[in-house]
């Protein structure tokens, strides 16, 4: 498998579609997906750790690192890139590090264990990559990436700057050159600083010891074949985000705090130097009016659950309201999607979700997507 | 000390202020009440303006209670001050003064090579975070009255990020070996682990996401060596009881198509969510939830139904 050709222009037009974990982002992605390939478009939608029962309504039995067909439309087809982030960064490693025998000691490092877990941002460093693989390959003309959910919206994509801070050039000369040349004396600390603050070295030194700092260099040195994958990473993936023609779509229930997050969401894309967001998509909407008259609803479900579902409803509606208000501050447009059963969740109901955001998205006058 | 944890969005920062609320209307106080890291809104929902502030500010509204936010910043330079000071033993650090130790930390940790090192360095940015709320545990107490805190609740991050600051503070034990980072990550680690100090309250929502993020996170936090957990299922919503007189599906739809399926979709919610919760219940042995907070669909940050709830089902 090549890694990321990043002389290659990508042609393929990226959905980055954002929002925090629980609001239905992958789904919202897979029926985008679906409703695409049926006009013919060549679509891939890339997820992290999906929930089984939605790679069920897909048809795919288990996850795996390559594409996967979901459906084919004349021309026009899915595919599903279903990625399991426990493995993630061993891949990573396995990939980039030819020689079996260093790529074993590097995953055997104790260290190595501790920034898997501490450094974060694997996920997402392993689906901009997969991103940028499948949009020069040629094969797509839409990337759809369900963001991994994070703390902030753009950590998949400075994934791979994050991740390079800890391989950072100019820390890791320090180490390098100490591992290179053991027989000297005093550790590479006290070295750098002998000239400068030579005794507040020497105190921090004793903190973390020789042990910690000699598995840290070769920790180091040993995974450097990685950097270069990283730093190309990086600079295809900031490329690509802030093409005209990205869409953004950001995810969100209509409750409180889910359109709170939203908003911060939809400010940070632009403080990030990208377009506004094209779409809101509100996930699980209940009717917008209420019923008149609830006796047939009472004798349905019961009284204490009408009396719930009412008053989630005029909760909606004020949170709703919160919504358009503030909106246009980070956002086009928004659309609705109702609720859905979710044991019935198929490629029908997921195709026809996909394509009502697609139709309510086009009422808006935009053209968000059309075919090379 | 009391760690409440669970899946983004399932509602740990109400929890957390509603227990810290609960134990302050019991007289348990002085308490305090910390967020770590993250976006929670724990403090925000006691009404504290200024809340990201590091040292411990008093909540107004309610007697006895403190609230801090954590951040690695000053937490780093704290820890890194204590480890000075456990140093000491230590004859390189033994003739330090304080003012002397302040200058110190001021001179090590501005320096730029060290600071990025400390930026990427593993594991010490969450045994500086631990060893704050380890340090207020122990030795941290209420402003003005000098108080020891006689309970720390800290609002912890989510699943993978609450696994991943105890894992690396264990880690920091193994992987040193020895020494005063050693030394400081053993003591974090203890006082987590002892049941007669630490509750961990696990929440999720009724929902197959956050339930199995609950046993993940259970199993993973039980690895480390931490007390059982307690599960607490927030959001719950009453069942729904058809009544003899319902109508038809047909007449339902005939009535009102959309509130038809609305009401189709709380039938199947409901009898999903029984489904689920029974299984969870079987595959922890466990009777019931510690505690079952109803679902408020709230437009106001009014945490009082839920601190009795809390008080009633989750403190002794």
């Amino acid at each position: 498998m090549s890694d990321v050709d990043t002389t290659r222009k990508i042609d393929s037009q990226l959905v980055l579609v954002l929002g925090s974990g629980g609001v239905g982002k992958t789904s919202s992605s897979a029926a985008l997906g679906l409703a695409l390939s049926e006009r013919g478009l060549r679509t891939a939608v890339i997820t992290i750790d999906p929930a089984k029962r939605l790679a069920q309504a897909l048809g795919l039995e288990s996850l795996s690192n390559e594409p996967q067909r979901v459906v084919t439309h004349g021309a026009g087809y899915l595919d599903a890139l279903w990625l399991d982030s426990r493995t993630a960064f061993t891949d990573l490693v396995r990939r980039h590090v030819k020689n079996e025998t260093l790529a074993n000691r590097v995953l055997k490092n104790r260290l190595f264990n501790i920034i898997q877990e501490q450094l974060g941002g694997i996920e997402e460093y392993l689906s901009v990559e997969r991103l940028l693989r499948l949009g020069g390959s040629g094969d797509y003309d839409v990337c759809v990436l369900d963001t991994p959910p994070s703390r902030h919206a753009l950590d998949f994509i400075e994934s791979p700057r994050h991740l390079l801070k800890f391989f950072d050039d100019s820390i890791l000369k320090i180490f390098l050159k100490d591992d290179e040349s053991p027989q000297s004396s005093g550790g590479f600390f006290s070295k750098i600083f002998r000239s400068t603050k030579g005794q507040a070295i020497e105190i921090f030194k004793k903190f973390l010891g020789n042990r910690f700092m000699g598995e840290l260099s070769s920790l180091l040195a040993e995974s450097r074949p990685v950097h270069q994958a990283l730093r190309d990473t990086a600079r295809g993936a900031e490329e690509w985000v802030r093409q005209d023609n990205t869409r953004i779509l950001l995810v969100t229930l209509p409750e409180q705090y889910p359109i709170a997050e939203a908003h911060l969401l939809g400010k940070e894309i632009l403080a990030y130097g990208m377009h506004k967001a094209d779409l809101v998509v509100l996930n699980r909407c209940l009717p917008e009016e209420a019923p008149s008259n609830t006796e047939p609803l009472t004798a349905a479900i019961g009284e204490a659950a009408t009396q719930a579902l009412l008053k989630q409803h005029a909760s909606q509606n004020e949170n709703v309201a919160q919504l358009g208000a503030q909106l246009h501050d980070y956002a086009r447009n928004w659309v609705r999607v109702p609720r859905h059963s979710s044991s019935q969740l198929d490629l029908t109901t997921l195709t026809s979700i996909g394509k009502d955001i697609l139709r309510q998205w086009e009422q808006t006058g935009q053209t968000p997507f059309s075919k090379n | 000390m009391h760690i409440v944890t669970g899946k983004g969005g399932v509602g740990k920062s109400t929890v957390s202020a509603s227990l810290a609320r609960a134990l302050a209307e019991r007289g348990e106080g002085p308490i305090l009440l910390i967020e770590v890291q993250g976006s929670g809104r724990s403090l925000e929902l006691l009404g504290l303006e200024d809340h990201f502030r590091y040292e411990a500010q008093a909540v107004s509204n309610l007697d006895n209670v403190w609230a801090s936010r954590i951040l690695p910043n000053p937490a780093f330079r704290q820890y890194f001050s204590l480890l000075l000071a456990m140093g000491q033993q230590d004859s390189t650090f033994a003739q330090l003064t304080s003012s002397l130790r302040e200058r110190l930390v001021d001179t090590v940790l501005e320096n730029k090579v060290v600071s990025a090192f400390v930026d990427v360095c593993p594991g010490l940015e969450p045994a500086a975070l631990l060893g704050k709320v380890h340090w207020e545990a122990t030795e941290g107490m209420a402003p003005e009255t000098k108080r020891p805190w006689r309970h720390v609740v800290m609002d912890a991050p989510s699943t993978g990020h609450c696994l991943m600051l105890f894992r690396s503070t264990q880690a920091l034990v193994e992987v040193f070996g020895s020494g005063i980072v050693f030394k400081q990550a053993s003591e974090i680690m203890s006082l987590m682990r002892d049941p007669l100090a630490t509750r961990l309250y696990i929440l999720s929502t009724p929902e197959e996401l956050p339930l199995k993020e609950a046993s993940d996170l259970s199993a993973g936090l039980a690895s480390i060596g931490l007390p059982p957990a307690r599960f607490v299922l927030n959001r719950v919503r009453p069942p729904t009881q058809q009544s003899n007189g319902a109508l038809s599906a047909a007449e339902l739809d005939a009535w009102n198509p959309e509130w038809a399926r609305e009401a189709r979709l709380e039938i199947e919610r409901s009898s999903e969510e029984s489904a689920l919760l029974g299984e969870f219940l079987k595959t922890h042995a466990i009777k019931d939830f510690s505690a079952r907070i109803p679902e408020l669909f709230s437009l106001h940050d009014d945490i009082a139904p839920i601190a009795s709830v809390c008080s009633k089902e989750l403190l002794p």
